[in-house]
């Protein structure tokens, strides 16, 4: 751990340093910070997650602390623009991270779990929309963006908030799958729930846009309708995964080496053109990793080992940047409030999560420790957050301030909850000591 | 490899022919952007309003309809403004204080903005980027299919199995080298395929810098001080005087031209960068001499040695250019020429340092491959942040690595060579693809100069060996070196090294006013026409050069490492 502090300490002064030779911005060449964006952030990020490890903490945790420790609110050594040039690299994280998580969803070893997938899923999602709404409403006096609003207005804004709030985090929970080696009911269970949720929240986050956009009557200047939206984003990504997936067994049956390079290439297309077709990068590659392990026959622990290598630095920069990304200064403003909503998200979570596992007959192990997989928060709920704060200016921004805040407490305290129950299910290391 | 009998490898590049080709049928010009308009006129009137004293030339609209594009021989507008500075016709990273402006590129409206900062002139939102162009479906769809082609070939086009192929179906010379992937991205970048525009390039910058570093990274690691006393005698002497030889004619025959033909006031540092891009060889020329018999083992080894070692000589003049001609006037460091040479040096050195150190605690393979690619991407950026060039600090860092190597465990991971080469071959293709989109060779100058340059680096290689030769004959008459006939070691190190490429990208990167490019065309139109002299001079000397060897030097996708060099040792 002092070697690995040292090393963190080193970076930091370099990259001081570096900082602190021209103004802000001003390279030499475009592109560069780019470059150092990068490089530091694998270097630092690593570096951190050791150090955490060494604690006994979630590796992750230490990767996004990095991130907000370097980033532009508190040392200032990542600037605004470095992380907005590295969203690239986010994409392609989120990306490699659905594609690692369809290729280990293994539908036939599910199906006895289906139920209890469905359920909780279905009872973890309405209950958490539905706690957060009524506070949202009990508390819009508290809530600058709710002030003046009128009635169905504050209903309509409480029941967006209740939807971007209620998202959850497929990557972070599939990070700590991985970097825990966990294997099990518990695992399985969560994988499952996490992901069906996220689909559902897209889904929810549609309507609900739609009807912000009738309430506040927002005219859509040629936009394309709501309903043609959502199935142009999951049918067309449903279409595009299918291809990829294609694409990735072509290439592993024909030319088989570099595999890894070729997903990148597909997960880096995959995320600029998807972003601006209206596709969902995270939908396209989880159904290109659904396919490839449950029809086309490419079992997921070969995606899952050729994509290692490239999986770790991009995956340091993720979580780095995700932490960089966090709104510190809002934050230290709206803290009573994010503190409230987490504690009511939470709360819902957790109790509709078990209600749900005890229903379906999942188990004890599952019934107790599943529920905290649904804790951590990221990723998508940022997105939808932005373009709500493009799309209702008046009402989004403090929304969107609102819902990062509430990020940023769930995404710390999350994966610590997480990996404290699966060790507590006993299922981490369980698929090491399978390889073996 | 499995490939079903049929398959033709080498048919990917009429594949690529008929992609390029439907795309091109596709083209479409790309919307304009208002909004974009609208930000680029309010931010050049802040600016106009912020810098009275900046001799701006008047907003392109009110005076005449802007440029579509220049073409060769069209006189380019000269603008001299402070760096940041928006204007209509003006390719903002272009623009640096003091600078004579002739941007090689000049499209109306389509202002490279990646860098456009104008917060230095006191304009508040006028930051935009690239990426908020929205594009039309045909066109992304166009660029999405041609960037997923291009990354497709990219990574296919570095499969051992398919040059392998390529040698047997006798394409070995074209294919197995980047001239395709320079042929590509120059197509690619064509406005009519419009596949690589200035958005995707300005995109793809990231990538050119990583590459760059990459390459000096892999230079530096073949400078081992502890293999200088198993090099053949002589082997220092012929390297130092033939390089320098090859560097001294270039850079005396072209500064002539530049300074007394066109006026250029760039000329010492334009000519110094030419003269350690001649001065640099490839190792094929000695393989393939050595193959077709006409040099001995031994003095194969000494002289594919000096084509490795070369590289590092003209690295060191480039960080002398870098230090003396500082890129970045807006840095708030001041320091003379050589405290920036000894800053760049110790950059590299502390930069080396901690890539072993992180090398060192790296956990398992995974973790060393991700710390060598944050290692050299942190080494790009910083060089590049503090106005060097990232190659010549990557192959500082480069050599401290290959010379730090205190343990076995770290020696394991530095050299492990199966793990570089992963990546290798495609970090060298993305990498010639960019150049070639860069590519300007529609500039007429860098075809004026090419004549020059050709003959000053031929003439100098040849005043070199000979002097090499007759040192070496007095002071080491037996050693296998000087027992070579002269004009087989001139011929053998004719051809050029994919460095000398590199490094004029780096310069080209630096000082984006280079001649407007034209020293690419110099360097990259001399490196073949140093392959087709190379050829020419081994028919001539008897010399057969067969498919294996018959890499283009200065676009060979592999830089030999030691243990590749032993293990290709020819055959007593």
């Amino acid at each position: 751990m002092i070697r690995a502090l040292l090393m963190l300490g080193s970076v930091l002064a370099l990259m001081a340093a570096g900082r602190s030779f021209a103004p802000v911005d001003a390279h030499a060449s475009p592109g560069a910070g780019t470059v150092l964006g990068f490089g530091f952030l694998v270097l630092a990020a690593l570096q951190a997650g050791s150090v955490f490890a060494a604690l006994r903490l979630p590796r992750l945790t230490g990767y996004l602390l990095c991130g907000v420790l370097t980033g532009p609110d508190a040392l200032g050594l990542l600037t605004r623009a470095m992380v907005g040039d590295l969203r690239l690299v986010n994409g392609v994280a989120v990306s490699l991270i659905a594609l690692t998580a369809g290729g280990e969803l293994d539908l036939r070893a599910l199906r006895p779990r289906l139920r209890s997938v469905v359920v909780t899923s279905l009872l973890a999602l309405i209950s958490a929309i539905v706690a957060i709404t009524l506070t949202s409403i009990l508390f819009s006096s508290r809530l600058p963006f709710m002030v003046g609003l009128s009635g169905a207005q504050q209903w309509s804004v409480a029941l967006t908030l209740g939807v971007l709030l209620a998202s959850l985090s497929p990557a972070v929970t599939i990070a700590i799958f991985s970097e825990t080696g966990s294997d099990g009911p518990v695992s399985e269970t969560s994988l499952g729930v996490v992901v069906l949720a996220d689909i559902l929240i897209i889904v929810a986050f549609t309507a609900v846009h739609a009807l912000d956009a009738s309430v506040f009557h927002l005219h859509g200047g040629g936009e394309l309708s709501p309903l043609l939206k959502l199935s142009i984003e999951i049918g067309g990504s449903a279409v595009v995964g299918a291809l990829v997936a294609l694409a990735i067994l072509a290439w592993h049956r024909i030319v088989r080496e570099h595999l890894s390079l070729f997903i990148l290439a597909v997960c880096i297309i995959a995320t600029e053109v998807g972003s601006r077709l209206h596709l969902d990068a995270l939908l396209v590659c989880l159904v290109a990793g659904l396919l490839l392990q449950n029809v086309l026959g490419l079992r997921g622990e070969v995606l899952a080992k050729v994509l290692a290598p490239a999986g770790l630095p991009i995956y340091a920069v993720f979580f780095a940047l995700a932490g960089a990304n966090l709104q510190l200064a809002e934050l230290a403003v709206l803290w009573p409030l994010a503190l409230l909503f987490s504690v009511v998200r939470a709360g819902a979570l957790l109790g509709s999560a078990r209600a749900g596992a005890k229903l379906t007959g999942a188990g004890e192990m599952v019934e107790r420790w599943m529920p905290l997989a649904l804790i951590p928060q990221a990723g998508v709920s940022v997105g939808l957050a932005e373009l709500l704060g493009r799309h209702f200016p008046d009402w989004g921004a403090g929304t969107r301030a609102l819902v990062l805040s509430v990020m940023t407490v769930n995404v710390v305290v999350g994966p610590l909850l997480l990996r404290y129950g699966l060790a507590r299910a006993g299922e981490t290391g369980r698929k090491a000591a399978e390889e073996h | 490899m499995n490939l079903p009998h049929k398959a033709r490898w080498p048919s990917w590049l009429l594949v690529v022919t008929l992609l390029l080709a439907g795309f091109s049928a596709l083209a479409q010009p790309l919307p304009q952007d208002a909004t974009l308009d609208a930000t680029l006129d309010a931010a050049q009137d802040a600016t106009r309003d912020a810098l009275p004293h900046t001799d701006l030339p008047p907003r392109t609209e009110d005076t005449a309809p802007p440029p579509a594009r220049l073409d060769a021989g069209t006189p380019p507008r000269v603008v001299i403004a402070p760096r940041d500075v928006i204007t209509h016709d003006v390719i903002a990273h272009d623009v640096i204080a003091h600078d004579v402006i002739a941007p090689r590129d000049v499209i109306a409206h389509d202002v490279n903005a990646h860098d456009v900062n104008a917060h230095d002139a006191g304009v508040q939102g006028a930051h935009t980027t690239q990426t908020d162009r929205p594009r039309s479906t045909g066109s992304l769809a166009r660029v999405t299919l041609g960037l997923f082609a291009i990354l497709a070939l990219v990574v296919l086009g570095a499969q051992p199995a398919v040059r392998a192929l390529e040698r047997r179906a006798g394409l070995a010379m074209l294919t197995g080298s980047g001239v395709p992937f320079l042929a590509l991205g120059f197509v690619a970048r064509h406005p009519a395929v419009g596949i690589l525009d200035d958005q995707t390039l300005a995109d793809m910058r990231p990538f050119l810098e990583f590459g760059l570093a990459w390459i000096g990274f892999r230079v530096g690691t073949e400078f081992n001080v502890r293999h200088i006393d198993e090099w053949p005698p002589g082997t220092a002497r012929l390297m130092f005087i033939e390089s320098a030889c090859a560097f001294l004619g270039v850079a005396v025959g072209t500064g002539l031209l530049l300074r007394l033909g066109w006026g250029d006031p760039h000329w010492v540092r334009n000519a110094l960068i030419l003269g350690a891009c001649a001065a640099v060889s490839a190792p094929s020329g000695v393989r393939a001499l050595a193959h077709a018999g006409l040099i001995a083992p031994e003095a194969a080894r000494g002289m594919r040695r000096v084509a490795s070692l070369d590289d590092v000589m003209a690295l060191l003049v480039l960080a002398l250019v870098t230090s003396t001609f500082r890129p970045l006037t807006s840095a708030f460091w001041t320091l003379p020429p050589v405290g920036w040479l000894f800053l760049q040096i110790g950059m590299g050195v502390v930069l080396g340092g901690l890539t072993v150190a992180a090398l060192r605690i790296a956990a398992n393979p995974n973790e060393e491959f991700a710390m060598t690619l944050g290692a050299v991407a942190f080494t790009a950026g910083l060089g590049t942040a503090v106005g060097f060039s990232p190659l010549v600090v990557a192959c500082l860092a480069g050599v401290v690595v290959e010379n730090l190597q205190v343990s076995a465990q770290t020696a394991r991971s530095i050299t492990s060579a199966s793990r570089r080469r992963e990546i290798e071959r495609t970090v060298y293709l993305a990498f010639f693809v960019v150049v070639g989109a860069m590519w300007e060779p529609r500039v007429g100058d860098g075809w004026l100069l090419l004549p020059i340059y050709v003959f000053a680096r031929i003439a100098g290689k040849l005043l070199g060996v000979r002097a090499a030769h007759m040192e070496l004959v007095r002071a080491t008459p037996g050693a296998s070196l000087a027992q070579t006939d002269v004009r087989v070691t001139w011929v053998a190190l004719l051809p050029s090294s994919a460095v000398s490429i590199a490094l004029v990208v780096s310069a080209q990167a630096s000082y984006p006013t280079l001649l407007r490019g034209s020293l690419q065309t110099v360097v990259i139109a001399g490196a073949l026409a140093s392959e087709l002299l190379f050829r020419a001079g081994a028919w001539v000397l008897g010399g057969r050069v067969n498919g294996d060897d018959s890499d283009l030097g200065a676009l060979a996708l592999t830089h030999e490492t030691s243990d590749e060099a032993r293990e290709r040792e020819v055959p007593q």
